[in-house]
C-alpha cells in the first residue's frame, strides 16, 4: 500500500511535461534584466533548500532498507527520518520568519501560501510523529503522510 | 480497517489544493483550457511560482509598444473587459490608445483566456484570493494583493525615482517582470538596489 502511494505522489513529480518551460522562455522586452544577477543565496533560497532537502530525506528514509527492532537505533533509516524532520522544522521555521506577511485570515484556503504554511508544518508534525512510533509501533502511515504533505507543501508554491 | 484510513488521509491530502477552489475540481476542468488546468498543474515540475509570461504577438506589439506588456494573470477577466471596452480606450488612464475592433476582440480574448481567475500561476492565485466577491480593479496597482506587497516600501525609491516613477513601471524594478518572475530575489531597485526596507 504504502508503496502504492508513494509511487502516486512521485509521478506527480516524474511526469511533469515541457510546456510550462515553454512559456518561461518569453521574449525579452527588458533590456536591464540581461544586466540582472540573481543572488545564488537568499532567505527565500535558503526557505526552499531546506524544504526541499527535507522533502528528500524523507523520501530516501521511505525508500532505504528497514532495520530490524533490535538494530533500529542508530540506523541508516533512523537517521535519515530525523534528518527530515530537523530540516523540514528548520524550513517551517525560516518560513515563518521570512514569509510569515504572505499568510493571511482573509479568504483563508483560497492562498496558496496559507496551504502551504499548514501541509508543511503537518508534514513535519507526521515525521515527528512516525520518528515517536518506531521502532515499536506502525509508523509508516504516518511516515508516508507527512512526505506526501511535504511535497504538496512544495507543489502549492512552486 | 487502519489501511483504509491511511487510504483517506493520503486522498484528502492529494486533493487539498482544490480546498480553494470555488466551484468543484471536475467543473473548474472542463471550464479551462488545456494549459490552465488542475491536472496540468498537478503533474507539471515546471515552476509555476509567478504569472504565466505573455505569449501573443498582437497583445506584445499593440499594447507593449506603449507600456509594460501585463501579464493576463495579473487581473480578472472583468478588469480585462472594462480597460478593453472600446470607449473606455479612447481614454485610457489619460492617453487615446483606441484599436480597430478586430484587433481589439483579439486582445481582450487573449487576455481574458488568460485572467488570473483561469490561472494556476501561484501570483494569480494570490491576486484572486486577496479581491473581495465581485471587486473590479481598473488597475493592477488597485488589486490588495499587489498594494499590500508594496506597501512597506517608501515613496521616494517609487515615485520620487527618477528612474521609476510608478508602480505601474513593474519591469523597472523586477528585472525578471517579462518571465512573469515577481519574486523579491529578483528585484532590483534603480540607484537604491536590493535594500528597500530602510
Amino acid at each position: 500500500m504504502k508503496y502504492v502511494v508513494s509511487g502516486i505522489l512521485l509521478l506527480a513529480l516524474l511526469c511533469g511535461n515541457s510546456y510550462a518551460v515553454e512559456e518561461n522562455k518569453s521574449t525579452t522586452i527588458n533590456n536591464a534584466t540581461s544586466e540582472f544577477h540573481e543572488p545564488w543565496l537568499t532567505t527565500s533560497k535558503t526557505h526552499e533548500f531546506l524544504g526541499l532537502t527535507s522533502l528528500a530525506l524523507g523520501a530516501l528514509t521511505a525508500i532505504v532498507p528497514k532495520p530490524s527492532r533490535h538494530n533500529y537505533q542508530g540506523s541508516l533509516h533512523q537517521q535519515l527520518a530525523i534528518g527530515a524532520a530537523a530540516f523540514g522544522g528548520a524550513a517551517v521555521g525560516t518560513g515563518l520568519a521570512f514569509h510569515f506577511e504572505d499568510l493571511s485570515f482573509k479568504h483563508f484556503f483560497k492562498n496558496p501560501d496559507n496551504l502551504h504554511a499548514l501541509l508543511g508544518t503537518l508534514g513535519v508534525a507526521a515525521y515527528l510523529t512516525a520518528i515517536s512510533l518506531a521502532p515499536h509501533e506502525e509508523h509508516a502511515t504516518a511516515g508516508m503522510a507527512g512526505i506526501g504533505s511535504m511535497l504538496l507543501a512544495v507543489k502549492i508554491t512552486w | 480497517m487502519k489501511n483504509k484510513y491511511s487510504y483517506i488521509f493520503v486522498a484528502l491530502i492529494i486533493a487539498s489544493p482544490t480546498l480553494h477552489a470555488d466551484e468543484s475540481l471536475l467543473t473548474r476542468i472542463e471550464k479551462l483550457p488545456t494549459d490552465h488546468n488542475f491536472i496540468s498543474w498537478l503533474f507539471t515540475f515546471s515552476r509555476m511560482k509567478g504569472v504565466k509570461p505573455v505569449k501573443n504577438k498582437t497583445y506584445e506589439d499593440e499594447c507593449g509598444a506603449c507600456h509594460f506588456p501585463y501579464q493576463p494573470g495579473l487581473l480578472p477577466s472583468a478588469s480585462w473587459e472594462k480597460i478593453l471596452d472600446a470607449k473606455q480606450l479612447s481614454n485610457h488612464y489619460g492617453d487615446d490608445a483606441e484599436l480597430d475592433e478586430d484587433t481589439r476582440l483579439k486582445i481582450l480574448t487573449y487576455l481574458k483566456q488568460n485572467s488570473a481567475e483561469k490561472s494556476w500561476y501561484k501570483r494569480s492565485r494570490k491576486i484572486m484570493a486577496s479581491l473581495d466577491e465581485g471587486q473590479v480593479p481598473m488597475r493592477i496597482t488597485q488589486t490588495p494583493y499587489i498594494k499590500e506587497k508594496h506597501s512597506e516600501i517608501p515613496e521616494k525609491m517609487i515615485k520620487g525615482n527618477k528612474d521609476v516613477g510608478s508602480l505601474s513601471n513593474c519591469n523597472k524594478c523586477h528585472r525578471e517582470a517579462a518571465k512573469g518572475i515577481y519574486d523579491d530575489d529578483t528585484v532590483y531597485i534603480p540607484n537604491y538596489g536590493r535594500n528597500w526596507e530602510d
